[in-house]
């Protein structure tokens, strides 16, 4: 008998979510909603840079090629890139944007602005140029003072601009012979790389707002969902429901299940289409089913607050802000704010995080999952309260 | 059309108004853009090198590298907290100046330099934080470069992001007041049905909807004014902001007021927004990103208000500087009454008016 009630419960719970679904492939507007932004998350995804360039690109005149050779040859180790002109005029038209430097497999080449490039090769931007002397080594070897143009575009910063000056200065120093004044003995100990050194493999903007959009497909969810449930209200269709075997527990799952199960499918599309489930896609899946709960959970509270369309939104939004914010953040480097931290979103971007961009294990983002789901529990609980109260009071 | 009759409905919208959610949306959505953009996407679009320093005695190097541009500095008071931070990437790099570090220095002692990188750092930051560094050493300990630098810019000084995210942020705070308020406000009448009740009262359907419109031009030209001095961008020119300010509530409370017309619902009017944004937000893009081809902002319809109002406030242009865009702008609202009266008699007939 009991087996009997269970099953029955289950079948009913399985009508009210078949139903919900149904509806939102009827509701024209949320479906062309939902299917525009997964549309235009993906492309955004794909349009944004898979690189990124750390380095300075210099333009130089005046230095012979044995004197660049020994001037400039370490340099592009450490994040500078050296492009040679013939000449101070030349160089001072590669900086105004009047000759265009292309770097492609046999090096640089400057070209009008409109010609093409060679094969292969790409547009390298160069804003800075230092015009030297021709005699700038032997003079300053002699123990003579020469002079440096340094010549930037007007919107190179000023701390680049800075950079720059010192950078000439100390190939002066050099030539001179004149140490640095500070204890040199060890140069390990003086330039220490702390955590991984991610020189030429950063994060690039592709992979920083990947957990940005997989959030926005969620909370597109949550504004779908408690659209439904308003609506629903509004119609007092919830009250038909009523009226047959199915209680209000039976609804108020249903609904959560639909959230959860419309959310996570769209989520699991789009880290399909933006290649995200990587090298631990479970742990991924694990992430993106606790976050369609959570936003299940919202979507109950702020269907259930709205009294219409536009009041719906309206806590929609009230959710979706603070939410939103530990997405922004993750765009940021370095460790977010205790407030952030304290956000529900939070353990699921950083989890998302870890789990995509670094490789982490279910070891490293077990205490974000666990946080997760009890921040699933807590919003989940909620809304199930407020939507019932707001069932039982129609 | 009656005046006075138009301004009854002015008044019970402007009273009953702040009821609705959309109100609260007018008041704090350019608050929170400003906020969004300026304080947080401001630093993700033009971020700056970030040095924390410890400082164990009191070098000149701290106070020389606090007072320079282009940096973020931060004096912490432990050396293992600023390796924690600088290993976390809460700074690009880090400096332990020891005691008396100056003294060594200009006794020609060479002192032990504790410097930091994060590994996430851009070699670029490491490179300028590095530079920077030694050449502020070089500095206190008083030594003569054996070089003359001389620094020429070529070509106009680019604007910083925060100014040329602001056209961004006006067009939205003009958007929420002139376009959203207006379209909401009449669909929501005509979904509820009161907008029925209305019309079989002596007023007419012109003058309800022209109420709308006046309800949105009335809010958004002091949300634009203070979303300006939010941005502080409001200039010195009172008339030209002003003149510009009202042509685009004008225009843009016309597309409101379309919009409105034209949806039967107010989920019509959000399918019609958030189609069509992109159209309305396109040329504040280009503010963005200079190097892009900038005349393809002029296909846009609202290039010819949010033009002028970054002429007049960035500028510094006055009304003579922005006449023939204002004109087009002043064309550009003329045009849009047809589809505006058009729309209005098919409400009109749809409501059994006509």
């Amino acid at each position: 008998m009991s087996s009997r009630k269970a099953t029955s419960r289950l079948t009913i719970i399985s009508w009210i979510v078949r139903k919900d679904l149904k509806e939102y492939g009827r509701d024209r507007l949320w479906a062309f909603l939902t299917a525009l932004v997964l549309v235009a998350v993906v492309a955004l995804f794909w349009v944004l840079p898979d690189d990124v360039d750390e380095s300075i690109t210099i333009g130089f005149s005046g230095l012979g090629e044995p004197a660049a050779a020994r001037l400039l040859g370490d340099a592009g180790d450490a994040g500078l890139r050296f492009v040679q002109a013939a000449d101070a005029e030349q160089l001072r038209a590669v900086v105004a944007g009047d000759l265009v430097a292309w770097s492609g497999p046999d090096g640089f080449s400057l070209l009008e602005p409109d010609a093409d490039g060679p094969e292969g090769a790409s547009k390298q931007p160069v804003a800075i140029g230092l015009a030297f002397p021709p005699d700038f080594e032997s003079a300053t070897a002699a123990g003579e003072t020469t002079r440096v143009d340094v010549l930037v575009g007007g919107d190179v910063p000023p701390e680049l601009r800075s950079t720059v000056e010192g950078i000439v200065k100390e190939m002066a120093y050099g030539i001179a012979g004149i140490p640095l004044p500070i204890d040199t003995s060890n140069p390990d100990e003086i330039f220490v790389v702390l955590g991984e050194d991610r020189v030429g493999d950063q994060v690039t903007a592709r992979e920083s707002f990947r957990p940005m959009f997989v959030f926005l497909v969620l909370m597109m969810e949550m504004f779908v969902m408690s659209s439904l449930i308003a609506k629903e209200i509004q119609d007092r269709t919830v009250t038909a429901l009523l009226v047959t075997p199915a209680r209000t527990g039976d609804i108020l799952a249903a609904k959560g299940i639909s959230g959860a199960l419309s959310g996570l499918v769209q989520a699991v599309i789009l880290l399909l289409a933006i290649d995200s489930f990587g090298r631990r896609p479970l742990l991924v899946l694990t992430l993106m089913a606790l976050g369609a709960v959570m936003v299940s959970g919202t979507a109950m509270i702020a269907g259930s607050a709205g009294k219409d369309f536009i009041g719906t939104m309206f806590y929609g939004m009230v959710f979706m802000i603070p939410l939103l914010i530990p997405a922004f953040a993750a765009l940021f480097p370095g460790s977010a704010s205790v407030w952030i931290r304290a956000l529900p979103s939070y353990p699921l971007i950083e989890g998302l995080v870890g789990a995509i961009t670094y490789g982490d294990g279910w070891v490293e983002s077990g205490p974000r999952v666990l946080t997760l789901a009890a921040w699933c529990v807590a919003l989940f609980g909620i809304g199930w309260v407020v939507l019932k109260r707001r069932v039982e009071s129609i | 059309m009656s005046l006075a009759r138009m301004l009854k409905v002015f008044r019970k919208d402007l009273q009953l108004g702040p009821r609705s959610p959309i109100f609260l949306w007018v008041l704090i959505l350019p608050l929170l853009i400003t906020l969004v953009l300026q304080v947080a996407f401001g630093s993700l679009f033009d971020p700056k090198p970030r040095l924390a320093v410890v400082d164990l005695g009191s070098s000149a190097v701290t106070a020389e590298v606090r007072s320079l541009d282009g940096l973020e500095v931060t004096v912490l008071d432990d050396p293992d907290d600023l390796r924690a931070k600088v290993e976390s990437h809460d700074f690009d790099a880090g400096l332990v100046l020891e005691r008396d570090f100056d003294q060594l220095l200009r006794d020609g002692a060479k002192p032990r330099l504790e410097f930091y990188v994060a590994g996430e750092s851009l070699a670029a930051d490491r490179i300028v934080l590095g530079v920077t560094t030694i050449e502020l050493i070089r500095k206190v300990e008083g030594s003569a470069a054996p070089v003359e630098v001389r620094l020429v810019t070529i070509g106009d000084e680019g604007l910083p992001i925060a100014v040329r995210l602001v056209p961004l942020i006006v067009m939205y705070a003009l958007l929420v007041a002139a376009v959203f308020l207006p379209a909401f406000s009449l669909a929501d009448e005509r979904e509820k049905g009161t907008i029925s009740a209305l019309v079989v009262s002596p007023v007419r359907l012109s003058e309800v909807v022209s109420a709308k419109g006046l309800l949105g031009f009335v809010l958004s030209v002091p949300m634009a004014i203070f979303t300006l001095w939010l941005n502080d961008a409001l200039g010195a020119r009172w008339l030209p902001l002003l003149t510009v300010i009202v042509l685009a509530g004008l225009l843009l409370v016309e597309i409101g007021m379309i919009y409105g017309a034209a949806s039967k619902d107010v989920t019509g009017v959000f399918t019609l927004i958030k189609g069509t944004g992109i159209l309305l937000l396109g040329p504040t893009i280009f503010y963005l990103f200079p190097t892009w081809p900038q005349w393809i902002a002029k296909v846009f319809p609202t290039y010819w208000v949010i033009n002028p109002i970054y002429e007049v406030t960035v500028n510094g242009s006055d009304l003579g500087g922005v006449a023939g865009e204002l004109g087009i702008a002043v064309g550009v609202i003329a045009l849009l009454l047809i589809p505006l009266a058009a729309l209005t008699r098919r409400l009109g007939r749809s409501l059994g008016t006509t």
